[in-house]
């Protein structure tokens, strides 16, 4: 090729590049402002949280841009920064999670609230362990009468296939440094110093939880050990229990955020676009099928607040 | 084909009277397309990003945009090609209308640079209303001459005769516009009851 025509497809290069980088940089920039114009009056963003709750369903591939406790977070934090929104429903339906991911989010919307903005969770079918740990830090709690909520506890389940190793021939060697490195391990029973250690485990975050529910329910200490012991109830149950503040409805909440954060009339519900996980959304079963880890998963040693 | 379009792109660009003369003759009408329309991707581009600085406006914003930008350009193009052509002939040139219309298409040609210009201005972090003014000064004035070289080469007329076709409508436009409202207030005051 001629110089003067590689100058040419060299420029014509440089434009389309700049031309997509341009489109790519003006997306980027523009969660908050899109929000912004679509929304000049006041309003209450909606935040969901369906499903079990964990930082990352992948670490890698597509996959990682499921939604997961990461693209929670990061929402909220986009939604601190929008001057417009007055008022967050964190719309839940889901049975908790893994503790980390739960505290992640639960921490976000402390931070959310300290920003002056009004938090109501309106639960959906189910708002239990790990999802109400998270609302807790809310102001208000809506629930329909038979939403399936409380289950504050801790769990941690493990499995022991030694029986099932041995009849189909299986011998796990094990190579260790650090007397409690394969703790939970799958080949043999655990021992009591184990069961001990995992206990502890177990108490501190339960701890944790407990005083989460204290501090965001205002219950006496005594009152909220008899309500925390895994339980669970029903919408109704736990409004007399002083668990949820409201009966209602998604529309009640939203309602009740608006009028808590001083905005007169209906208030104008938004959704921050985002347009990229949606679609991957669509193949979310595909990502998500993968048996063999699953199984794995099971059986390593993980602290959930999850319904079970 | 394709070299042909980049030697005559090159040529543009280096050569301008040498390039539009070019096209003149081979009449490119998809290469004539796709560089307008490149252009008007690159304009809506370039200046959604810029004013995404300011006001935060999104990709719905930059497709909307695109979408008026094309329409503007191609109007734009369209009634240029017409009064030009309309002065010319009544500083008594004669020429192609067809070959003005491929010619001042091509003159578009600086507009495909706004994107990559409003992307190192992005870069560039300060100053961003100084550097785009800047740039889009000196892609106008690309622009300008451009058309003046397109105007010389389809009515074979020498600068000062290309430049008179050219900056007659801007000068009468301009005439129009001070003098109209004028008119129209001194009308006004007259026909007032004394």
């Amino acid at each position: 090729m001629k110089k003067e025509n590689l100058i040419i497809v060299g420029i014509l290069f440089l434009c389309i590049v700049s031309i997509v980088m341009g489109i790519y940089l003006i997306g980027e920039k523009t969660v908050e402002g899109k929000t912004r114009i679509l929304t000049r009056k006041k309003g209450v963003a909606v935040v969901y949280l369906y499903g079990p709750i964990s930082i990352s369903r992948r670490t890698s591939g597509w996959a990682r841009f499921l939604p997961g406790a990461d693209s929670i977070t990061s929402e909220l934090r986009k939604i601190g920064k929008i001057t417009t929104i007055k008022a967050v429903v964190l719309r839940i339906n889901s049975p908790g999670g893994s503790i980390g991911a739960v505290q992640e989010i639960y921490e976000e919307v402390i931070r959310l609230k300290e920003k002056g903005k009004k938090i109501v969770v309106s639960m959906g079918d189910v708002g239990a362990s790990g999802a109400y740990y998270i609302a807790c830090a809310a102001d208000k709690i809506v629930a329909n009468p038979g939403t399936v909520t409380g289950s504050i506890g801790v769990l941690m389940s493990l499995g022991n296939m030694e029986e099932l190793f041995r009849k189909i021939g299986i011998k796990v060697e094990v190579i260790k440094r650090g007397k409690h490195k394969d703790i939970g391990s799958l080949s043999r029973e655990m021992t009591a110093e184990e069961k001990r250690l995992l206990q502890g485990l177990i108490d501190d975050a339960y701890d944790q939880f407990l005083q989460v529910v204290i501090e965001g329910r205002n219950l006496r200490k005594s009152k909220a050990e008899k309500i925390a012991q895994g339980q669970v109830f029903t919408g109704r149950q736990a409004k007399d229990l002083g668990l949820v503040d409201e009966i209602g409805n998604f529309q009640d909440a939203v309602r009740l955020a608006g009028k808590l954060a001083g905005i007169p009339g209906e208030p104008k519900v938004i959704e921050l676009p985002k347009p990229f996980p949606r679609i991957l959304g669509i193949f979310s079963s595909y990502f998500m099928t993968n048996p063999l880890q699953d199984l794995m998963n099971e059986n390593s040693i993980r602290l959930e607040y999850i319904l079970q | 084909m394709e070299n042909n379009y980049l030697a005559l792109l090159y040529d543009l660009i280096a050569h301008p009277g040498k390039g539009l003369n070019q096209a003149r003759e081979d009449k490119p009408w998809i290469f004539l397309v796709a560089v307008v329309i490149l252009s008007g991707i690159s304009i809506a581009t370039g200046a959604t990003l810029f004013v995404s600085s300011f006001t935060r406006v999104g990709r719905v914003v930059l497709f909307s945009n695109l979408f008026l930008v094309i329409v503007l350009l191609t109007f734009f193009w369209v009634v240029n090609v017409g009064i030009l052509h309309f002065f010319a002939e009544v500083w008594g040139k004669r020429g192609s209308v067809i070959d003005l219309f491929i010619t001042l298409g091509l003159a578009m040609f600086p507009f495909v640079f706004v994107s990559p210009l409003s992307l190192i201005v992005e870069g560039l972090g300060g100053g961003r209303i100084f550097f785009q003014s800047f740039f889009t000064i000196v892609l106008l004035l690309w622009c300008f001459f451009l058309a003046l070289s397109a105007i010389r080469e389809v009515y074979s007329s020498a600068t000062f005769e290309a430049l008179l076709i050219l900056l007659t409508p801007i000068i009468l436009f301009t005439v129009f516009s001070i003098f109209l409202p004028l008119s129209c207030i001194l009308l006004a005051i007259l026909s007032l009851p004394l």
